[in-house]
C-alpha cells in the first residue's frame, strides 16, 4: 500500500523513542499512539499484512506535520512522508475521520480548508488590491491563512512594500498553492494539477519576484513545484527575508518603538526547518528596538503552534499545543511573543494566554506601526 | 488510439545482488521501483492519450510481486494492466523477453504506439525495445527526448544522436524507446486510486501465451551468462616520500604534471 520511500522511512527507526519527546501532539494529548514512532509501527504493521483501519486513519490525522520528529532523528526517520501517504489512503478508502471529512471536501472543492468559495478569498483585501497595478516587478502571494484568518497581516505587508517604494501587485483572484491540500490528502496528482494552474497564474503577472507571506506556500513553491514540472522562472522569497532586505538597503526605515519590551520569537516550523530561515525575522525584531529573549527550543528546534489545519478539525489538541508553547514563551520573561506566520498568529491568538501576561504580536503589523 | 507502456520492476538499489543459481538480478524481497526510463515511458503514454484520446495499457513481465507496481500504474491513470509471469520465463534474455512481450501485446488487443524505456536500470542492455519493434513489425525510434503530436495524427519525435539531436516525423504504428527526463512523472491521483481498486490485474502465463517451456526462460534464450563478476573501481597509487615532506611533495607534483602532460 505504501511507497518504497514511505516503507523505508517507517523501517528506519531504531527505537530510541526520542521523537516522542519533541512531538507537540503526543506531548499534549499524552496518548502513546500519537507519537511519530507509533505511527511508524502502524505503517509497518500494514506493510506486513494487517488491514489499514479507520482507527489507524484517525491516528494518522493526529499530527501537525511540523517535522520536529524528522529534525530530531539521527536515523533519517521521516514520519511526515508516510503520514501523508496514510492520509491519501484514508481518503481513497473512505476512512477519513468525521471531523476531517468536511475539510477534505472543502479543500477539493474550493482549494481551501475554510469551507468558503475561492471567489471569497481576497474579499477582505479587495479595496487595496483594486488600487494596485495588474503587472509589477514583485508579486505578493498572500496565501489562504492570511486571506481568510488574518487579513491584517497581509495589509501590513502591503503597507510595508508601499512605504519601501516597491513596484508590487497582488492577484485579485489568487489561487491556492496546494500546500493545505497536500497536508490533508498527501502529495497526489490533485495537488500537482493545482500547482500547474497556480504556477501559470503567477507567471502571467510578469513579476520577477514572488514574495510569499505564508512559509507553507514558500516551501511548496521552492521545494515541490520544480520537481513536479510546475516551476516558474520567478524567484521566490519569504516575506520576512524580503522585508529584511528592504530595511537593510535603506528603502524601508524602521523607527524603534517607544515602549521597548522583552519579546520572544516563534520560529514557524516550515520557515526554520524546511527553508533554513531564522535570521531575517530576528533582524527585523531588533530593528524595532525590542529586546529579543530566545525560547528554550528555537530555530530549527522550534515547537509547533498547533497548526492551522489541525486546529480546524481537532481544536482541543491544537489549543493544548499552543498553550504549551505560550508557556515556553512566558518562561523567557518576555511580555510578548512575536510571530511571522499567519497560521501561528491565528493559532496563538485563538488559543491564547488566558492570564493576559503575554501579548501575541504579528511581526508585520509591528513593523508597519514602526515605519 | 491504443498505447501500451512496457514497464519493468527493478530493485531500488543496484546492490540487491545476483542470484547465484540463475545469475540474474535478485528481484524477490528487495525494495523495488519502476525502472526510471520506463516510468517516463508510462508518463508519455498518458500524455499521448490526453492528446489523441484512446486507452493506455501497462504491461510488465516479471515476478508475481510486480502486481503491486501495476496497481501503482493504475493509480496514475492507466486504463488496463497485465502481468506476464510464469516460472518458465525465469532467466529469459532480451530476445525471449521481446518475443513474450510481443505475444502479450497481441493477446491484449494490439497497440498503435508502444512506449518503452531506452534501457532498464538493472540490465542496461537497451535491446528489448528494438527487438519488440521487430516482432511487432513497427518503426522503432530510440533515445527519444521529445514527442509532439500534430493534427494529422503523426508524431514529431526528437531523439538524441551521437552528436546533437535528430528530428523524425512518423505515423503509428510505432515503438518509442524514451530517455529518462523526457517529461515530469505524475503522482497518483485520488480519483485514479479509487478507480484502481476495482480494476483487475490480468495475469498472462506461458500457457495462455502459447509458449512451450523450451522456447522461453534459460532454455529458450540464446544468451548464456557464464560468470558474473563484481568489478571494483578505483586504483591504488603508491608514492614513496623520500627523506622529508618537501621532497615527497615535489615528487607527487612532478608525477601529477607529467601525467597531465602525457
Amino acid at each position: 500500500m505504501f511507497s518504497e520511500t514511505a516503507k523505508k522511512n517507517a523501517d528506519a527507526c531504531r527505537f530510541c523513542w526520542m521523537c516522542r519527546h519533541v512531538c507537540p501532539v503526543a506531548n499534549s494529548t499524552g496518548n502513546e499512539a500519537h507519537t511519530p514512532r507509533a505511527k511508524g509501527l502502524l505503517t509497518s504493521l500494514v506493510e506486513r499484512g494487517s488491514d489499514y483501519t479507520p482507527d489507524m486513519a484517525e491516528i494518522m490525522y493526529q499530527c501537525c506535520l511540523c517535522g520536529a520528529c524528522s529534525n530530531d532523528c539521527v536515523t533519517g526517520f521521516e514520519p511526515p512522508v508516510f503520514i501523508r501517504e496514510a492520509r491519501t489512503h484514508a481518503v481513497v478508502n473512505g476512512y477519513v475521520p468525521p471531523s476531517v471529512g468536511p475539510l477534505t471536501e472543502s479543500v477539493l472543492e474550493n482549494g481551501n480548508i475554510y469551507g468558503k468559495p475561492a471567489s471569497e478569498k481576497m474579499s477582505a483585501l479587495k479595496d487595496v488590491i483594486g488600487n494596485l497595478p495588474q503587472r509589477a516587478d514583485t508579486l505578493l502571494f498572500v496565501g489562504d491563512a492570511a486571506a481568510f484568518r488574518s487579513p491584517e497581516t497581509a495589509l501590513a505587508v502591503m503597507g510595508l512594500l508601499k512605504k519601501a517604494g516597491a513596484n508590487y501587485t497582488v492577484l485579485p483572484d489568487e489561487p491556492s498553492s496546494g500546500a493545505e491540500i497536500a497536508d490533508l490528502l498527501g502529495y497526489t496528482e490533485d495537488v500537482r494539477q493545482r500547482a500547474f494552474g497556480t504556477a501559470k497564474a503567477l507567471s502571467d503577472t510578469g513579476a520577477s519576484v514572488i514574495v510569499t507571506l505564508d512559509p507553507k506556500d514558500a516551501e511548496i513553491f521552492m521545494q515541490h513545484y520544480p520537481k513536479w514540472g510546475a516551476a516558474f522562472s520567478e524567484r521566490v522569497e519569504t516575506a520576512t527575508s524580503c522585508i529584511a532586505a528592504l530595511v537593510r538597503s535603506g528603502k524601508l526605515k524602521i523607527r524603534p518603538v517607544q515602549n521597548r519590551k522583552n519579546v520572544t520569537y516563534q520560529d514557524p516550523c516550515r520557515l526554520a526547518r524546511d527553508l533554513n530561515e531564522e535570521a531575517p525575522a530576528r533582524e527585523l525584531i531588533r530593528a524595532t528596538g525590542m529586546n529579543l529573549q530566545e525560547m528554550f527550543l528555537h530555530g530549527k528546534l522550534t515547537k509547533c503552534c498547533g497548526g492551522e489545519i489541525l486546529r480546524e478539525y481537532s481544536p482541543q489538541t491544537a489549543s493544548l499545543i499552543a498553550q504549551d508553547r505560550l508557556f515556553d514563551a512566558k518562561r523567557t520573561g518576555a511580555s510578548a511573543m512575536v510571530t511571522s506566520c499567519p497560521g501561528c498568529t491565528t493559532s496563538f491568538r485563538k488559543c491564547g494566554d488566558r492570564s493576559g501576561e503575554l501579548e501575541v504580536l504579528d511581526l508585520f503589523c509591528l513593523l508597519d506601526e514602526c515605519s | 488510439m491504443r498505447f501500451v507502456a512496457c514497464i519493468k520492476q527493478v530493485p531500488q538499489s543496484q546492490e540487491s545482488g545476483i542470484d547465484s543459481v540463475t545469475l540474474s538480478v535478485r528481484r524477490e524481497g528487495v525494495p523495488w521501483m519502476i525502472s526510471p526510463a520506463d516510468e517516463h515511458a508510462l508518463e508519455e503514454a498518458l500524455h499521448l492519450r490526453e492528446r489523441f484520446g484512446g486507452e493506455v495499457q501497462a504491461l510488465c513481465m516479471g515476478v508475481k510481486s510486480a502486481v503491486e507496481m501495476l496497481r501503482y500504474a493504475l493509480s496514475l491513470g492507466v486504463d488496463r494492466v497485465a502481468l506476464v509471469s510464469d516460472p518458465m520465463f525465469v532467466g529469459s534474455d532480451t530476445y525471449v523477453t521481446a518475443r513474450v512481450l510481443s505475444r502479450a501485446i497481441e493477446k491484449m488487443g494490439g497497440a498503435d504506439v508502444i512506449l518503452c524505456g531506452r534501457r532498464s536500470f538493472d540490465g542496461e542492455t537497451g535491446q528489448t525495445a528494438p527487438q519488440l519493434a521487430i516482432h511487432q513489425n513497427m518503426i522503432c525510434v530510440t533515445n527519444v527526448i521529445r514527442v509532439e503530436a500534430n493534427l494529422r495524427g503523426s508524431l514529431k519525435i526528437t531523439r538524441l544522436a551521437d552528436e546533437g539531436e535528430e528530428l523524425i516525423e512518423a505515423e503509428p504504428p510505432i515503438l518509442l524507446a524514451v530517455c529518462e527526463g523526457i517529461n515530469h512523472v505524475r503522482l497518483p491521483g485520488i480519483g485514479s486510486m479509487r478507480r484502481a481498486k476495482d480494476v483487475p490485474v490480468q495475469v498472462l502465463n506461458g500457457e495462455i501465451l502459447g509458449f512451450r517451456p523450451d522456447e522461453v526462460g534459460i532454455k529458450g534464450s540464446p544468451t548464456r551468462v557464464v560468470q558474473v563478476e563484481r568489478v571494483e573501481f578505483g586504483r591504488s597509487v603508491r608514492v614513496r616520500i623520500e627523506k622529508d615532506a618537501r621532497t615527497g611533495a615535489e615528487n607527487i607534483l612532478e608525477r601529477v604534471f607529467r601525467a597531465s602532460e602525457g
